[in-house]
């Protein structure tokens, strides 16, 4: 166990990077920023409030925390699993391409923004709770779902999808009145989608020890363009 | 609207063998044999100007000038007009490469060099030592001594180029593959640095990570803790001189599986950079990115910060200098870029002359320019450039367009279309191979060993035997038919002053 308070990020990475244990407990976190960056192979447990870019450019490291999470989370994330046991601020896994980040409850803003696949990997990410604006901007490949299982008004803000190209963004709707501030059209999921659905969602309740609701809805986004540049330009 | 023209191919029918070395060179299906008439056929609307065909014509019977229709009017030009047209009929932006070609003021071209006379020697570089070796990153402040009164020696990550000029990023989708190794290769045998751009890196080059930055772009292709481990130095980038404030799309067309795979996306998807990074929205996010990549890496690597020219480029660096950043890299607006949409490109942004000098003298005066080195780059031409960049604050310059002319692009400015007949900007297999990297790398070189023999020769002739002693030093500078303004931001006297 290693206890975080007055370490600095640097000194808290560098235990990361030195223990050997198979689970390495971390105590008394308080904002501390970068932790495990870049990371890979370690199971890590984090107690209490994690600061901006946990586990930033993460390459394969199993991250579950136990409280919240500031902004910029998962930045690049290349591959491994963060699992959040609370909330999580803004531009959650920003250009993210592997592996999985599952979050109990809400999320801010820029959540998803660039994810995209590759031909090994296709990142998921899962909220239990409603997102901000931007979700999903600039998505390119792989798959967001939004569960929004506290039944808010609305399940995401503004520009939901914007700028997506590729991927697959799903929201969980009990009225379709949630998805008030979405733009794009909607599209109930088909059995395939639905099939990988609730795999990820069954991985998605075991990691967070909870229970999900017998029957939900879901619906896909429907991507406007392939190509949202394509009618943009002219060659001169 | 009929299209015009904008080159015409005067072919010399008396010289031509109707060998058809034309017709195969052009990718741009100018030139065609008819079989029945036993002659070329030629479509000069699709010429480019790329010169390939006039250079691999035997017989020396094409010419290529630039289609100057007869229409005067003193304010509307040809080019406007057909710039309407262009709009009127398809409705989109318009779409150019390359850097701004616009007769804005060539301040490199208004500044002269001073040379040593009877005082202060002149030095014979051919006889006596030049110094030209550089090293850029943050300078250490302070002596520290262990209780022994040892001295403690802190060095900051730094680069180490044997002169001081580096290749700017490029990256594979916009020039080719080929292009890339000969940059490398280049960059190996020179002591300098090849930059891949925001690409990703062709996992055949790990090996050579001493001589290579990698960039980190909004779109974060290829960016992945193993890509951060094999290089040299990181760059942040947030803005290019060809197109301050708007990101970049790499069309799905020229997303081939080796593309693909180096920027880890998937094959034939389009790529996308958004115009900002999401995680960045002011300079205390920047300094978040700074410190984690410095993080991932163990701070062992320097941090680059790439900006645009743009107008308050002074108080951005200052934020820059603050954010944690080892080397700022200004691209002037001169700079290249193989897609731009023509109106930023010939609009927006400023001189690198006049943002260097500014940038330099505001970090000089807040007491912060020991914390950051400075990389020059958008529009260096020649040693010259080198040279007064220098002495208006650089500590290096970057090239990219100089570069690929090197390795024998002929500035049709075309890349948008990937159709380069040189090899350089395209993807296509057919063309891709005609660019061969031991010739492109031996051309490099060549230049580069040119440039720096021509600094040497000029700094000798300041009577200066080390680039350090030429940075920022205006006073090597005069200038020429420039405005009292000019002159100042500058920080440069005017010829025939004293």
């Amino acid at each position: 166990m290693i206890d975080a308070k007055n370490l600095t990020a640097s000194e808290l990475n560098t235990k990361i990077r030195e223990s050997d244990a198979d689970v390495i407990e971390i105590q008394n976190i308080l904002g501390q920023r970068y932790i495990a960056n870049a990371s890979n192979g370690k199971k890590i447990k984090l107690f209490g409030t994690c600061g901006n870019n946990l586990g930033s450019f993460l390459d394969g490291s199993e991250i579950e925390v136990f409280g919240n999470v500031q902004d910029a989370c998962a930045n690049t994330m290349n591959d491994g699993k963060i699992i959040l046991h609370g909330m999580c601020g803004d531009a959650l896994g920003y250009g993210m391409r592997g592996g999985k980040i599952f979050v109990e409850k809400d999320c801010g803003s820029r959540c998803g923004i660039h994810m995209k696949a590759t031909k090994t990997k296709q990142p998921l990410m899962i909220i239990g709770g409603v997102v901000q604006d931007f979700f999903g901007e600039y998505l390119s490949g792989g798959t967001l779902i939004v569960l929004n299982l506290q039944n808010e008004a609305s399940c995401c803000g503004r520009y939901c999808g914007c700028g997506a190209h590729g991927g697959s963004i799903i929201l969980r709707l009990s009225d379709l009145s949630q998805a008030c501030h979405l733009t794009s059209q909607l599209k109930k999921v088909d059995d395939k989608k639905k099939a990988y659905i609730d795999q990820a969602l069954n991985e998605y309740a075991n990691d967070l020890h909870i229970t999900l609701p017998k029957t939900m809805d879901f619906y896909e986004v429907i991507m406007q363009n392939k190509n949202p540049y394509e009618r943009l330009y002219v060659e001169n | 609207m009929k299209k015009q023209p904008k080159y015409e191919i005067i072919k010399d029918q008396d010289r031509c063998d109707t060998c058809r070395a034309c017709e195969f060179q052009c990718a741009n299906g100018v030139y065609h044999y008819d079989a029945e008439k036993k002659k070329m056929i030629i479509d000069s609307l699709s010429c480019v100007n790329c010169q390939r065909c006039v250079e691999y014509c035997h017989q020396n019977a094409l010419k290529i000038i630039a289609n100057r229709n007869e229409y005067h009017h003193g304010y509307w030009q040809m080019e406007d007009m057909q710039e309407i047209y262009q709009q009127a009929e398809h409705g989109g932006m318009l779409l150019s490469s390359m850097g701004n070609d616009k007769a804005y003021p060539k301040y490199f071209d208004h500044l002269l060099i001073n040379a040593s006379q009877v005082t202060n020697p002149s030095i014979d570089p051919l006889r006596e030592p030049m110094e030209v070796r550089t090293f850029l990153g943050k300078r250490t402040h302070h002596i520290t001594r262990d209780t022994n009164g040892n001295i403690q020696i802190k060095v900051h990550p730094h680069l180490h180029l044997k002169t001081p000029i580096l290749f700017a990023g490029m990256s594979l989708g916009a020039i080719s593959y080929p292009a890339h190794q000969a940059l490398l290769e280049a960059a190996k045998a020179l002591g300098t640095f090849y930059n891949c751009g925001e690409g990703g890196l062709p996992k055949t080059f790990y090996s050579d990570k001493d001589s290579i930055i990698v960039q980190v772009a909004s779109g974060r292709f290829g960016v992945d803790p193993t890509y951060l481990k094999h290089s040299a130095a990181i760059e942040i980038k947030i803005g290019q001189g060809a197109k301050p404030g708007i990101g970049g799309h790499l069309p799905s067309s020229k997303n081939s599986a080796l593309i693909a795979d180096t920027r880890m996306i998937e094959e034939g998807s389009e790529a996308i950079s958004p115009a900002p990074h999401h995680d960045i929205y002011s300079i205390e996010d920047l300094r978040q990115l700074v410190n984690s990549l410095k993080e991932a890496t163990q701070y062992e690597k320097p941090i680059i910060v790439k900006v645009a020219a743009v107008h308050n480029i002074a108080a951005i660096c200052s934020g820059i200098a603050r954010s944690g950043a080892d080397i700022i890299y200004i691209d002037g607006m001169r700079g290249g870029s193989g897609a731009v949409p023509t109106r930023i490109r010939d609009h927006v942004g400023i001189p690198l002359e006049l943002a260097l000098a500014s940038v330099d003298q505001t970090l000089r005066e807040e007491g912060i320019r020991e914390d950051v080195s400075i990389i020059a780059a958008g529009g260096i031409r020649n040693s010259a450039d080198v040279l007064k960049a220098i002495a208006l604050g650089a500590d290096a310059v970057a090239i990219g367009t100089a570069a690929l002319i090197a390795m024998g692009c002929h500035m049709c400015c075309d890349c948008t279309k990937g159709n380069c007949n040189w090899g350089i900007a395209t993807q296509k297999d057919a063309l891709v191979k005609r660019l061969h990297v031991e010739q492109a790398k031996r051309q490099l070189i060549h230049l580069i060993q040119a440039w720096t023999l021509e600094l040497k020769e000029m700094m000798g002739g300041m009577g200066i035997c080390s680039i350090e002693a030429l940075r920022g030093n205006r006073m090597m500078l005069r200038g020429i038919h420039l405005q009292e303004e000019e002159l100042r931001i500058l920080q440069v006297k005017h010829a025939g002053s004293r």
